[in-house]
């Protein structure tokens, strides 16, 4: 029996598991190709058992996966190759055009002659996981930004509320003081500027009162401060009570 | 029992700070950060006084990859973090802010991995230069309060705990984490033998 008939008596039970597994020999050939990855990847059994897996995905060629998998090869410790770090260790395209996330698990085997090691390779399908994780985080983020925004609103109606009042005040007391003076009264063009700068400042406290999102612009030091403008815009986050 | 003596301990961290090195060379390759890993103590002491030491280096909560040996001695190996620690880490090498470790899942994925590449870094490393062959179980990942962590060893008297303080060192980042390696009195006993044969002059 030679070495390959012998792998596929012994590994057969692999191809009725639902993860990807694979196993090479320490020249990189594929030895074992299992029918979950055949049809994960679309790659056949036959069309790769034999062939240096580098051939098919390059990235094996590179010296990050060279250190690892040399350990494997001399029997030592397993090695993890996790979803978040390399997302897919063997691309496999879902229907959708995305890729399936993985997370590897490749362990040391002793060869058939046992003089030698074989490394194999098991894919666990972990992107339903990472979708619900980065729905999760999504929605987080949205959750931190209502909270800031409902700070803001608040901070921005008492703001709107205690200066209203004083603008309104100095508007109108502008207004009649004008109509008191004629206009070549050399009063005349500085309380035409207070009206205006008032009603400028009460443009601004209507902005405050509009702002429906969380919008920062930068300001002196590094920090950061809430851009009124962008933040008053129509929008589609609403702080919920 | 064999009393290990300050060459042991010695030739102990040398081992280590080997393994570790190799760790670092091998994360530096595969995330293009530069990472450096130092050692900067090793200690050989009584299991009961581990909980002591990672309770005040460590804080109550700790996140733990673990991995067992099997050879001509055996026990377990663990790499552990502070939980604010490990979360810091992991958001130093994906580059996204930390999140809290219970709503990320997918986090210990990374963490096994990074835990995996230091443990495999230091079990090589004293594999190679003893000539000794272990056996190992897939690495798993455990976060819980320091008690519960290591539950599965109370009551055994005859523990002792290889411990090393590690230094991750990210970017700007100094991050605190500790290999410790279990083994039973006569795991020890082999271990120290077999140094023993390395330095013998």
């Amino acid at each position: 029996m030679n070495e390959l008939d012998g792998i596929t008596q012994k590994v057969d039970v692999l191809n009725h598991v639902p993860i990807g597994m694979f196993l090479i020999r320490k020249d990189y050939s594929v030895i074992f190709w299992n029918k979950c990855l055949e049809n994960w990847t679309g790659v056949g059994s036959k069309d790769i058992i034999g062939k240096n897996l580098g051939d098919n995905y390059s990235h094996f060629k590179t010296p990050a996966y060279y250190a690892r998998l040399g350990i494997i090869f001399q029997g030592g410790p397993p090695a993890i190759f996790s979803s978040q770090l390399h997302k897919h260790i063997i691309p496999s395209p879902l229907p959708n055009g995305s890729f399936r996330i993985q997370h590897t698990t490749v362990t040391s085997v002793p060869s058939i002659d046992g003089k030698s090691y074989y490394a194999l390779f098991a894919i666990e399908d972990v992107s339903d996981i990472s979708r619900r994780i980065q729905a999760i985080k999504e929605a987080e983020k949205t959750k931190i930004e209502k909270e800031k925004l409902k700070g803001v609103i608040e901070t921005a109606g008492a703001v709107c509320h205690e200066l209203n009042q004083p603008l309104m005040i100095i508007s109108a007391l502008s207004e009649i003081i004008m109509n008191q003076i004629s206009e070549g009264d050399s009063m005349y063009k500085n309380i035409n500027n207070i009206f205006k700068a008032v009603k400028r400042a009460g443009a601004t406290t209507q902005k405050l009162a509009n702002i429906t999102r969380y919008e920062t612009r930068a300001y002196v030091s590094g920090s950061k401060i809430i851009d009124i403008d962008k933040a008053s815009e129509a929008s589609s986050i609403v702080p919920q009570e | 029992m064999i009393t290990p003596t300050k060459r042991h301990l010695n030739a102990l961290k040398e081992l280590i700070n080997i393994g570790t090195g190799r760790s670092a060379s091998v994360l530096n390759t595969m995330l293009q950060s530069h990472i450096v890993l130092q050692v900067p103590c090793v200690q050989i002491i009584p299991y009961n006084d581990l909980k002591y030491e990672l309770k005040t280096l460590g804080g109550k909560w700790l996140a733990a990859v673990n991995m067992a040996f099997e050879g001509k001695f055996t026990g377990s190996t663990q790499l552990i973090f502070p939980t604010e620690s490990a979360s810091k880490l992991v958001a130093a090498l994906i580059g996204e802010a930390p999140l809290p470790m219970d709503v990320d899942e997918v986090r210990e994925g990374t963490l096994c991995e990074v835990g995996n590449i230091v443990l495999n870094g230091v079990m090589g490393s004293i594999a190679n230069m003893l000539k000794l062959n272990f056996q190992y179980s897939v690495p798993s990942f455990m976060a819980d309060s320091v008690d519960k962590l290591f539950a599965q060893n109370d009551g055994k008297s005859e523990t002792v705990v290889l411990f090393a303080r590690t230094n991750f060192k990210v970017e700007k980042l100094c991050i605190d984490g500790f290999v410790v390696i279990f083994f039973e009195v006569a795991s020890l006993d082999a271990l120290l033998n077999a140094i023993d044969n390395l330095i013998k002059p």
